[in-house]
């Protein structure tokens, strides 16, 4: 008894299921224990769905011992950010506006995984909104990393990211606008995916910029993160922005399929400013990928340094008519429950609402978005950000006409302490400076661990074409075998 | 850059309330934050409206029709979420 199971990949523990080595509910509760004993510390949970995670595993038992087959990521552990519906569960985007509601269906990929005999071992912290990049902003008290607890996971998937990291979950759920994925799983050491846009849908993802929102996946190695993204990608009726991804087989599984990829490194990415760790442990893979066979090239994305400032119209722009509908009427925490505020009209309704439920972050960013939106402003701001959006694009067509996928930090810095980057605003989004691109262009990207820098992870980026995640799998698995054979 | 009663106007439009504090600060990060975004403004681009249209709207069609997915309960589920309700309409303070 008390075997650790936490190191498994998923296709491990899918082997030890089917040939009865342990049951569903045996390796449900070991992570349910794991939960229990570590979270007080790390809390990356905002709750634990502790029966429907043994309801799930039962089911999966019962299949097992009938001797049906089971699929790969049945019956496998795992966490859902808060932000992705888990109908009948509780969805509160990190935020005290949804701390009562009640998801009343369920995300479309959530629906997918639940499809493929999910185990959901409950939903996981995240600035509040998913706007930040250290999971301080959440509503609920931030979380910790498990690497160093007096550092944060990132964000604003810190959660998520934190309980693969931690050994609570086999993978997990996250969603990117700016970074939310690759950022967190930088800081904490382990695999997270940005998908190319519109190949998940987003029906049942809390919306904060539509038009840069996506749902990605995080796990230990790139092949559990590439099983996972199989199960939930897909075109959706139910939200318009999907599309239908095929991947090309071309670069999917095995080391050998590098020696035929051109890597661009773009100039751009490699600045004064990157922590000296960081860029020792990148440019030491990088030698190590030309060593075996991989043609590296430098590149030019000129356009890089106008991406945080798009970033920075373009999503409050979103935010600011996303989060519109938190007005106190439909659903959520109301100014009108609160008997002792003189709510007087409708007005007042939205105005007392929106007052005591919403955190600093979020008010900001919905007044920028006002601001960059409103009458003498629209032209300077969001409409030059939308013309600078579609040059970052070009940057990115250009440069994949000549080779296969660049290689970048995914972070300027390893994980910072706590309160570090709070006093200023700005000084927190320059974190997520090498990540914003990718989200602009709708482009996929990964970040797979590459080292370490005075002990902390550090993280590489591979960015690739649209709809070409197989490539980036591809290169992902050799960086990974470099690192476990260093 | 932004003064107090610019943060006052904008507050408005996005209907929340702050308190004179607040005001303040916000004035504080805004401008810093804008200061920083401006530099869009510099950046020549010959970028036609077209070209944004094409890239960016796409319109998607579906029939005319129905959809009955778990439509049973949904309906009351969903007013059953607003906060104040009468019958089976979410209710609100009146509005002209």
């Amino acid at each position: 008894m008390g075997r650790d199971f936490s190191d498994l990949t998923i296709k491990e523990a899918h082997e030890l299921l089917i040939s009865k080595d342990v049951s569903c509910v045996e390796l449900t509760r070991h992570f349910l224990d794991i939960i229990q004993k570590t979270d007080k510390d790390i809390h990356a949970f905002l709750e634990v769905t502790e029966d429907l995670a043994l309801t799930q595993a039962k089911i999966v038992d019962e299949k097992i011992n009938k001797g049906e087959e089971i699929g790969v990521l049945e019956g496998i552990p795992c966490a859902i950010k808060d932000n992705i519906l888990v109908k009948d569960r509780k969805c509160t985007a990190g935020s005290r506006i949804l701390e009562n509601y009640i998801a009343p269906y369920d995300a479309t990929a959530v629906k997918k995984l639940r499809d493929a005999g999910v185990v959901i071992l409950g939903k996981t912290n995240l600035d509040e909104f998913a706007m930040g990049s250290s999971t301080e902003n959440s509503a609920f008290g931030p979380t910790k990393n498990p690497r160093d607890l007096g550092r944060v996971p990132g964000g604003s998937s810190g959660g998520s990211i934190a309980a693969v990291a931690a050994g609570q979950c086999l993978y997990s759920l996250g969603s990117e606008t700016g970074g939310s994925v690759r950022q967190p799983a930088a800081f904490c050491g382990i695999v997270g995916l940005k998908p190319t846009y519109g190949s998940v849908s987003r029906h049942g993802l809390i919306a904060m910029a539509s038009s840069l929102d996506v749902i990605g996946p995080a796990a230990k190695t790139v092949e559990e993160v590439e099983s996972v993204f199989n199960a939930i990608k897909g075109k959706d009726k139910y939200d318009a922005t999907s599309i239908d991804h095929s991947i090309s087989p071309a670069l999917s599984g095995g080391k050998g399929g590098a020696a035929n990829l051109k890597v661009g490194i773009p100039k751009e990415y490699f600045i004064d400013g990157i922590e000296k760790g960081v860029e020792k442990c990148v440019r030491e893979m990088i030698d190590s990928l030309r060593s075996r066979g991989v043609e590296i090239k430098e590149v030019s994305l000129p356009y890089t340094k106008y991406a945080l400032p798009v970033y920075y119209i373009l999503m409050p722009a979103e935010v600011s008519a996303n989060l519109a509908r938190y007005d106190g009427i439909k659903y959520g925490q109301s100014g009108i429950m609160n008997h002792e505020l003189r709510i007087m009209n409708l007005l007042d309704v939205y105005f007392e609402t929106r007052k005591d439920y919403f955190g600093d972050e979020v008010r900001r960013r919905i007044m920028l978005g006002s601001y960059v939106l409103s009458e003498g402003h629209y032209d300077d701001y969001y409409k030059k950000a939308r013309k600078v959006r579609w040059l970052i694009k070009q940057d990115f067509q250009k440069v994949f006409d000549k080779i296969d996928l660049i290689i970048t930090p995914t972070t300027p810095t390893t994980a910072f302490k706590f309160r570090e980057k709070l006093k200023d605003p700005l000084q927190m989004y320059l974190s997520d400076i090498f990540t914003v691109s990718a989200n602009i262009a709708g482009i996929p990207a990964i970040s797979v661990p590459c080292g370490l820098a005075r002990g902390l992870p550090v993280g590489m980026q591979i960015m690739g074409p649209w709809m070409g995640e197989s490539k980036i799998f591809g290169l992902g698995r050799v960086i990974e075998h470099i690192t476990h054979n260093t | 850059m932004l003064l107090k009663s610019d943060i006052q106007r904008i507050a408005d439009l996005s209907r929340i309330r702050l308190t004179e504090k607040e005001a303040e600060d916000f004035a504080n990060n805004l401008s810093s934050i804008l200061g920083y975004i401006s530099q869009l403004k510099k950046v020549e681009s010959d970028v036609s409206d077209g070209q944004l249209r094409e890239s960016d709207i796409n319109n998607v069609w579906r029939e005319d029709e129905n959809d009955i997915r778990e439509l049973d309960n949904m309906g009351k589920n969903l007013i059953n979420m607003a906060p104040e309700r009468q019958g089976g309409y979410v209710k609100v303070k009146k509005v002209l």
